[in-house]
C-alpha cells in the first residue's frame, strides 16, 4: 500500500543533514510513498530548547503547522522524531482540553487560521513499516548488506508512548526486522535505549560525550559494523561527536552511522553517492564494502 | 540534568509525567530571565527564520547532494503569531 504525505522535513535534516533528506526523497517513492512539498511548515518547534522556554509559544507555532494540512487531509509524514513528536504532543494537549485549545485558536485567529484537529502524524519509519510495509522493503532489496547493526531508537520516536502511538520503547523492534530485510544483522547490545546524549551538550558537554561514550563502547563491544538511528539529533551525535567522544575517552570506535532511508537505499542498489555518504564524518568504508558484496 | 528522555515516565507505575513537571520549571526559569545561552540561541534561531538552523554554507551542501535551495517558511506570518509572548519578548533580537 502506498500514499501520499505532507513532507515536514524540520530545521537539521535539510540544513545540516541535507543528505538525510536526499536519501528519503529517492528510497521513498520506490516504497510506493510520494510526497507533497507544497506547505509552508516552520520549525515544528523542538521539545528540547523551545518548549522549555515558553510551552505557550510552542504550542501556538504547533498548532499552526497542524492545521496547515487539515484542509487537504493528508497526513503529515516527518524524517525527524522531534518533530513527529512536537505535533503529537501538542495535538495530544490540544485534543483533550478544551480551554487551551480556545485559547490557542484565539492566537491562531490573528494569522487567519485554526486548528480543528483533524491532522494526523507519523515519522517516517512507522509510515515504513505500518503503511508500507517491510515486504515492499525486501522486494526492492538487489544488494543484501551483510552487516552487524546496532538499532539506535533514541528518545522521542517511541516516547511517550501512550502520545506517540507506535511500537513499545523497550521492546520495539521494528528497525531489528528492517536489518534483516536488507541481509543484515541485528545485534544485541547494552544500552541500546540510552539516548544520544546531544541535548546535553548546550549545558554539560561532558555528560553529552559520556552518554555517546557508553552508546559506543557497548556497540563496539558487541562487535557493531554500523549504528542505525532514525533522528538528526541522534546522527549529529553519532557522527560528528564520535570524534570528539574518542577524543575525550582515548578509544578508537570507528563505527558508520546510518539514517535508516540510507540502508534502505543502499541495498536497493542506490550508490553511496545517491545516499550522501560523502557527506558523513566518520567513514563509512565497512558499509561501502559489504555493499559491494566485501 | 534531564535530557528530556521521557524514560521515567514509561517507567512510572504512578503516571508522574515527570518531563512535564521538569519544562514547568525550566518555563519558569526564563520567565525570571534565568535560561541557559544554547536555549536561548535556538530561540533567536527561531525568531529570525522560523527554523532552529544556521543558514550559512546550507545551500551549497544542499547542492552537493542533488537538492534544490532550501525552503524558509513564512517568517512574518510566525512574529505575527508569537506576538505577545513570552519567547518574542525575551527570545532577542528579530
Amino acid at each position: 500500500m502506498g500514499g501520499r504525505y505532507a513532507l515536514m522535513l524540520g530545521c537539521l535534516i535539510p540544513s545540516r543533514l541535507p543528505q538525510i533528506e536526499a536519501a528519503c526523497r529517492k528510497v521513498f517513492p520506490l516504497l510506493g510513498a510520494e510526497f507533497d512539498d507544497s506547505f509552508d511548515f516552520s520549525c515544528c518547534p523542538n521539545s528540547p530548547f523551545i518548549k522549555p522556554l515558553d510551552k505557550e509559544a510552542w504550542l501556538a507555532m504547533a498548532a499552526r503547522n497542524l492545521s496547515l494540512v487539515e484542509e487537504a487531509g493528508l497526513t503529515i509524514a516527518t524524517p525527524c522524531p522531534g518533530c513527529s513528536n512536537t505535533l503529537l504532543e501538542a495535538k495530544h494537549e490540544l485534543d483533550n482540553d478544551k480551554e487551551l485549545r480556545a485559547r490557542v485558536n484565539e492566537r491562531l485567529k490573528t494569522i487567519d487560521r485554526e486548528y480543528k484537529g483533524k491532522a494526523k502524524v507519523r515519522h517516517l519509519l512507522q509510515v515504513l513499516v505500518e503503511d508500507l510495509g517491510l515486504k515492499k522493503v525486501e522486494s526492492i532489496v538487489r544488494t543484501p548488506l551483510r552487516l552487524r547493526v546496532a538499532a539506535h531508537y533514541g528518545c522521542h520516536l517511541l516516547k511517550p508512548s501512550k502520545v506517540m502511538g507506535f511500537e513499545e520503547p523497550f521492546t520495539a523492534h521494528s528497525l531489528e526486522d528492517l536489518i534483516k530485510v536488507v541481509g543484515g544483522e541485528p545485534i544485541e547490545y547494552e544500552n541500546r535505549d540510552l539516548c544520544c546524549g546531544l541535548v546535553l551538550g548546550s549545558t554539560h558537554q561532558d555528560g553529552s560525550l559520556d552518554l555517546a561514550h557508553r552508546k559506543f563502547s557497548s556497540a563496539k563491544a558487541a562487535g557493531a559494523d554500523a549504528l542505525l538511528v532514525t533522528c538528526p539529533t541522534c546522527f549529529l551525535q553519532f557522527d560528528t561527536g564520535q570524534m570528539r567522544a574518542a577524543k575525550k575517552f582515548g578509544a578508537d570506535y570507528s563505527i558508520p552511522v546510518l539514517y535508516f532511508a540510507q540502508l534502505i537505499g543502499l541495498a536497493a542498489g542506490l550508490t553511496d553517492k545517491d545516499m550522501g555518504l560523502q557527506a558523513h564524518r566518520t567513514k563509512t568504508t565497512t558499509v561501502m564494502e559489504a555493499q559491494k558484496g566485501r | 540534568m534531564c535530557v528530556n528522555c521521557h524514560s521515567c515516565e514509561e517507567a512510572c507505575p504512578k503516571d508522574v509525567r515527570v518531563a512535564g513537571i521538569m519544562n514547568a520549571l525550566r518555563n519558569e526559569g526564563f520567565k525570571a530571565g534565568k535560561a541557559p545561552k544554547g536555549y536561548v540561541g535556538n530561540a533567536n534561531l527561531l525568531l529570525a527564520s522560523g527554523l532552529v538552523a544556521s543558514l550559512q554554507g546550507v545551500d551549497r551542501a544542499r547542492t552537493q547532494v542533488g537538492l534544490d535551495k532550501m525552503r524558509m517558511p513564512n517568517i512574518e506570518e510566525i512574529r505575527k503569531l508569537l506576538e505577545g509572548t513570552e519567547l518574542k519578548a525575551k527570545g532577542g533580537r528579530t
